[in-house]
């Protein structure tokens, strides 16, 4: 690998040197094209995500681990206040996490959940590491796809366990209980029923690590439902470290079984206990090391959906204290007689538990959504806000400035937060706008006061934001009308033609002009309408489970062309392509022409194209059959044909693809496993990596003013790529050529806001984008020697600001505030106390040159400023407050040098005044000098010790923070700040005067007596020596 | 994992890129120290600077602050930073056995004495050669991960622990073995943040190749990225022993020394390659 890199380094070296001028050679991009270009993650946490695993290492610090479900893993090394993701190059969908408690920097992760519902991950085998997450080695069991849980032998940290669970939509042989004996190094399947049947969950004994107990579930989900149980499914029991097994079935349910949670009692390893999956599911204990069982007790969270909740913890010191999480956690105090709930406020579905085993009161719990953390055995709960680990169906934004986000969630809800926000974007700044599992979610075009959102299988609805009222939209058949069948993500649509039509799927297509009032069809069923996949009624298995979920043949996505609103296009889950070029007069279904991919595989995006009309991109998706392909296509010509646009270099079945709004061949893809990016019209594929993990992105949006893409994932929220300007303009030539400005967005100069408040480190903040002027420009190769930066030049070619510029290969981005450098400020006792005192006005709008010096070369380039927007000052009171912004910014300059030459004064006065003897009349009349100028100096600047909380406020301090004040606000300065920088003009002229006085005159006189002493004369520091010593 | 090169090639890259031309298959973390210090500049050259006094700015908010400053060193451990804001001089020294401050800018020109833990921060810091080359005799441990894409080039990955357990990790260009980059996390006035820190513009001084430009981030802080460069560098400068000691508190102490805003960020002597 590394060779091949090096060759091919070597390569692209003597391909450049060899055709330099001549035709830009092929290339290739890679994630390091986009440079410095980077994500920003927005949050939420507010809802947080699901959580299938957790370990804890307890302790004086309390050491965290959370393996989100679609999330990646987090590490909280601080009992739970702040959390940092520790797996973000890896696959994101964790099943299992396990502390080796015997050498705790040493942690294995399972990826994939096991917790199979219909919008589960896919994960790539089992991850450990011994550094405590800084380094992470891919040890096998690739093809394991979930994993349940991971067991590590107390007595020797080399010897683990995997329960996996294997493929969810297809058999496979990769599944039941691993074992290594070498730490990962070789795997050796111990327990395997068939490839329909992987492990449901395991427990050891803990004081004899050689008793485990394992389930065997058989399982299987197709797109269109879900079936648990089968012969193959059982309880197992090895006493040799898995060498045999041995079946346990005396006292346990007869017929076909589903997924059985098994759990060892820590205080009594004889006791175990089990939730058997069955026609009546119930628990079951043992207390004869699992040789004879008894039915205890049932309760809704005992029975309810083993797939999702097959889970089970006995309290580390009472064997007859038992824990159930599901939908809520039940706990028994009987052994498993009776069951009550604990405490609420937590969101449901809980999916990891972890009891401490030093004091058992303290709960750590994993829920769908996020973590929450008990220290009364879960009577109340405190919840983590810093897992932004919310899982996103769809995305969507406003115009407002800055704009708002939209999007629904799994089990979360619809939400809607800001892009940005004073101090960050945080908790606060995020609504919830919608109720259940939350998906697509728009702002009505006319009224953004009116947003659409939709709850599962397609309860529409519209929600008047001001009020927060709603109102029920979902179309209802009418007389003679088949029932609707609405996918569990059902695709809503808003013409980008027509301010009022809105489009939504069921297996016809429909629309409305009314918000939704009334809704007319404009197809038949666009479906395949195969009856056999329509019954979701049975779905499940031994535990009904239809909670739309299943839906199928139905509509998934839908794009009116932005160049027709006559053109519209449809996919559905079922793998139907159909485009209607009137409106839905006629409907063509063109399926057939896209070649390659295998029949009803599900369509997970279509997007009419911007450029074109006959144009359209589209992305299927056989995940749910265990196709895991990578299909992206696009045609020109409405359908007819279509072009493959996906190679070896994109990772992850394909979810969402966006054509850039300017370069048509700039092309976005949202894959399993990331953000792809092609610059040449899905040719080549590369990666983008710039802090956004490996998660599966689901939903794109460029928003058209602002020129960023928005991304919604499934797992980490929502990131924000500020500007994509620079990619559009990544063309063979500037990826061929050494170095290349890059244009950026014009650069708004916002308004500066702030914040008082101090939230603690618990929560997570999103980061704001960058504000000022970005600069971008292209470097083939790292800059390595010499200099690199930034000058920034005005009208008449003075140097504004001087920029140290970035040096990575790709995209390099560097800010310039649009300011002037910062006053000069007199030295004092302390700081001007005022943030805009530190920093140099506002420049004006317009164009400014930029020259990026890069060693003996120079390119020069262009930036663009612009007022914000959002401004309401009146020419005449901006132009006021440029001049007198300016007057007090040249004030501090005058007085800074005022100061800075009597100090220097003074500094001469003494070093003469300690040549020459005390007792001497000369010295006597230096040192009155330099007690007088000391004494005017205390008149200027603040000397009294304590700072600003010494309350002294000399001329220095009322110029720094009237300057302060007035750079502060762009518009027009008040009448009471023009008044007084009249009054501080007076008084710096007097100090000037004063300073004068007190030195001209004297030191005339003192200088002629200093040469008679043979002494050097003091001088006053001219006004173009301290310019001088300024520009240093 | 490590660089390797097909040696018919070399010929090849020797023309196209003169520092391939040092391309050899890096076995071990003390090999490719060697390669560091023969791209510093040479041991000897290295062992000759006894003194090294850099000035430049810190360049903070997209430009519009600048703050002069100054970082000088000493051999074999002293260090001293003064940096320039409104006027007023901030200073963070370690003079061999004792770290000291003065952070002027709430008010208090008083030098104050380190924590013991911020001391020893500043001491592991306070020599010019860095803490890989003879990291040995420092009492340090050094691992080479491997070589890996870092910020879109292949660099090599050294961790670094220290003696009290930390660690960080030094990132070096697998073409002309300079360090690149540093990360980890350190602690500072009982604040612990994730640092990163980038160095770029190389140029020679008295045989020496020195970084000019220091770009450090913290993480959870975007708003205090700032970048150091310098305008002059200079090896074996005269300065004295006394230039690094804590001055003796006299009350009260005029403000006629400048001294700075707080710099826990900002680059210290740390950040030296």
């Amino acid at each position: 690998m590394l060779e091949k890199l090096v060759i091919r380094r070597v390569c692209c070296a003597l391909t450049v040197g060899v055709l330099a001028g001549n035709a830009p050679a092929e290339v290739v991009i890679s994630s390091a094209t986009f440079g410095q270009m980077r994500a920003r993650s927005i949050g939420p946490a507010s809802m947080s995500g699901r959580v299938a695993a957790m370990d804890v290492i307890p302790g004086d610090r309390m050491t965290i681990y959370v393996g989100a479900a679609t999330g990646g893993v987090w590490k909280s090394s601080n009992g739970g206040t702040t959390f940092k993701p520790i797996f973000d190059e890896h696959t994101q969908a964790i099943g299992a996490i396990r502390v080796d408690h015997s050498n705790t920097e040493t942690v294995w992760v399972g990826t994939g959940e096991s917790w199979t519902r219909n919008s589960v991950s896919v994960g790539t085998g089992v991850f450990k590491t011994t550094d405590g997450g800084e380094n992470w080695s891919d040890v096998g069991l690739n093809d394991t796809e979930r994993i349940t849980d991971i067991l590590i032998d107390p007595s020797d940290g080399d010897t683990v366990y995997v329960c996996a669970t294997g493929h969810l939509w297809n058999a496979n042989e990769e599944r039941g209980v691993f074992k290594t004996t070498d730490g990962g190094k070789t795997w050796d399947k111990v327990l395997f029923v068939d490839e329909n049947t992987g492990c449901g969950d395991i427990a050891m004994d803990p004081q004899q690590p050689d008793i485990l107990y394992a389930s065997m579930w058989q399982f299987r989900r197709y797109p269109y439902s879900f079936k648990s149980g089968g012969p193959g499914s059982g309880l197992y029991k090895t006493t040799d470290g898995g060498k045999t097994w041995e079946r346990l079935t005396a006292g346990l349910p007869t017929g076909e079984l589903g997924r059985i949670a098994v759990a060892v009692a820590p205080s009594r390893p004889s006791t175990v206990y089990a939730v058997v999956e069955s026609e009546q599911t119930a628990m079951y204990r043992s207390d004869d090391v699992g040789q004879t069982w008894r039915r205890t007790g049932t309760s809704p969270a005992v029975e309810s959906r083993p797939f999702y909740f097959s889970l089970l913890h006995v309290d580390p010191t009472d064997f007859n204290r038992v824990y159930k999480p599901a939908s809520y956690t039940a706990v028994s105090v009987d052994g498993g007689e009776t069951f009550s709930g604990l405490g609420g406020g937590t969101h449901g579905d809980h999916h990891a538990l972890w009891i401490n085993p030093d004091n058992p009161h303290q709960l750590v719990l994993g829920t769908d959504g996020g973590v929450y953390m008990s220290n009364d055995r879960g009577a109340k709960w405190n919840f983590v806000r810093s897992l932004p680990i919310s899982q996103f169906y769809q995305i969507s934004y406003d115009m407002n400035d800055p704009y708002n986000v939209y999007g629904g969630l799994q089990d979360n809800g619809t939400w809607t937060g800001p892009s940005q926000s004073p101090g960050g974007v945080q908790g606060k700044d995020w609504d919830n706008i919608g109720m259940g599992d939350g998906f697509h979610a728009y702002v009505d075009r006319a009224d953004s006061d009116i947003i659409y959102v939709e709850w599962q299988g397609g309860r529409i609805q519209r929600f008047t934001k001001s009020t927060g009222e709603t109102k029920n939209i979902q179309p209802l058949p009418q007389a003679g009308e088949p029932k609707l069948r609405f996918n569990w993500n059902t695709p809503i649509y808003l013409s980008e033609g027509r301010t009022d039509t809105m489009y939504l799927g069921a297996q016809f297509l429909l629309r409305s002009r009314d918000r939704g009032e009334s809704w007319e069809r404009l197809s038949g069923d666009l479906t395949t309408n195969d009856l056999e996949k329509q019954k979701q009624i049975d779905s499940g298995g031994l535990t009904a489970d239809n909670s739309t979920a299943e839906n199928h043949c139905s509509i998934y996505t839908i794009s009116e062309s932005p160049l027709d609103d006559n053109v519209v296009w449809v996919g559905t889950d079922d793998g139907n392509l159909q485009v209607t070029r009137n409106s839905g007069g006629t409907w063509s279904n063109v399926t057939a022409n896209v070649p390659g991919v295998p029949k009803n595989t599900w369509i997970t995006h279509v997007e009419a194209g911007r450029h074109s009309t006959g144009e359209a991109f589209v992305t299927f998706d056989g995940h749910r059959t265990g196709d895991m392909t990578p299909y992206v296509f696009k045609t020109a010509d409405f359908g007819k044909t279509w072009t493959p646009l996906a190679g070896n270099d994109i990772e992850g079945y394909a979810l969402c693809v966006r054509q850039d709004l300017v370069n048509p061949d700039l092309l976005f893809l949202g894959t399993e496993f990331g953000l792809f990016i092609s610059l040449d019209a899905g040719g080549n594929w590369a990666r983008f990596k710039g802090n956004l993990p490996k998660v599966g992105v689901r939903a794109l949006a460029i928003h058209p003013r602002d020129h960023d893409l928005i991304i919604g994932t499934h797992g980490r929220g929502v990131y924000i790529i500020d500007d994509i300007t620079p990619l559009r303009s990544l063309t063979k030539e500037v990826l061929s050529a050494k170095f290349t400005p890059l244009p950026s967005r014009r650069s708004i100069m916002r308004i500066p806001s702030s914040v008082q408040h101090f939230p603690g480190n618990d929560e997570f903040i999103g980061d704001n984008p960058q504000s000022g002027a970005q600069i971008a420009y292209y470097l083939k190769k790292r800059h390595i020697f010499g200099d690199l930066k930034i000058e920034v030049l005005d009208e008449n070619g003075e140097v504004l600001a001087t920029l140290p510029g970035g040096k990575r290969p790709g995209i390099n981005r560097a800010m310039w505030s649009a300011r002037s450098k910062g006053p000069k400020v007199p030295p004092a006792a302390s700081l001007v106390p005022q943030r805009f005192s530190f920093l140099g006005p506002q420049v004006a709008e317009g164009t400014y040159k930029i020259r990026i010096i890069q060693g003996k070369k120079t390119h020069e380039h262009l930036v663009e400023l612009v007022q914000d927007p959002r401004a309401n000052y009146t020419s005449e009171g901006k132009a006021l407050q440029d001049k007198l912004v300016f007057q007090l910014y040249d004030m501090l300059g005058q007085l800074t040098y005022l100061v800075e030459s009597l100090v220097d004064v003074r500094k001469q006065v003494v070093a003469r005044t300690e040549k020459l003897d005390e007792a001497d009349t000369l010295a006597k009349s230096l040192t009155t000098l330099a007690d007088d100028l000391e004494a005017f100096r205390k008149t200027i600047v603040a000397t009294r010790k304590g700072g600003f909380l010494a309350g002294e406020e000399q001329l220095r301090e009322k110029l720094g923070w009237l300057y302060g004040s007035v750079n502060g606000f762009e518009g027009r300065p008040t009448d009471s700040q023009i008044d007084y920088t009249a009054v501080l003009r007076g008084k710096l002229d007097e100090a000037a005067t004063r300073f004068d006085a007190l030195t001209v005159p004297r030191l005339d006189e003192l200088n002629t007596q200093l040469q008679q002493e043979n002494l050097a004369p003091i001088n006053r520091m001219t006004k173009a020596q301290w310019e001088a010593k300024q520009k240093g | 994992m490590y660089k390797r090169v097909v040696l018919g090639l070399c010929v090849v890259v020797c023309v196209v890129s003169p520092a391939a031309v040092q391309a050899e298959e890096i076995k071990s973390v003390d090999q490719l120290i060697e390669k560091l210090i023969e791209a510093r500049g040479g041991r000897k050259a290295i062992n000759a600077a006894k003194t090294m006094r850099l000035t430049g700015k810190n360049v903070m908010a997209g430009g519009s602050m600048e703050m002069p400053m100054t970082i000088a060193l000493k051999a074999p451990d002293k260090m001293r930073l003064d940096l320039t804001f409104q006027g007023m001089a901030m200073t963070q020294a370690f003079d061999g056995s004792t770290g000291w401050r003065v952070m002027p800018f709430g008010g208090d020109t008083t030098p104050q004495k380190m924590s013991a833990e911020e001391a020893d921060l500043f001491k592991r810091e306070a020599n010019i050669e860095g803490p890989l080359i003879d990291y040995k005799k420092k009492g340090y441990k050094v691992e080479l991960l491997g070589m890996k894409e870092t910020d879109g080039s292949e660099m090599y990955e050294i961790k670094l622990t220290y003696k009290d357990g930390t660690s960080e990790h030094h990132f070096l260009d697998a073409e002309y073995f300079l360090t690149m980059k540093k990360t980890g996390t350190k602690k500072m006035q009982g604040m612990e943040m994730e640092f990163s820190t980038n160095y770029g513009d190389y140029k020679e001084v008295s045989g020496l190749m020195i970084a000019h430009a220091i770009a450090s981030s913290a993480k959870d802080n975007p708003m205090a990225n700032s970048t150091l460069t310098f305008q002059k560098i200079e090896v074996n400068a005269v300065i004295p022993d006394s230039f690094f000691v804590m001055p003796e508190i006299k009350a009260p102490v005029a403000a006629a020394k400048p001294t700075a805003p707080d710099t826990t960020n900002k680059a210290s002597a740390a950040d030296k390659p």
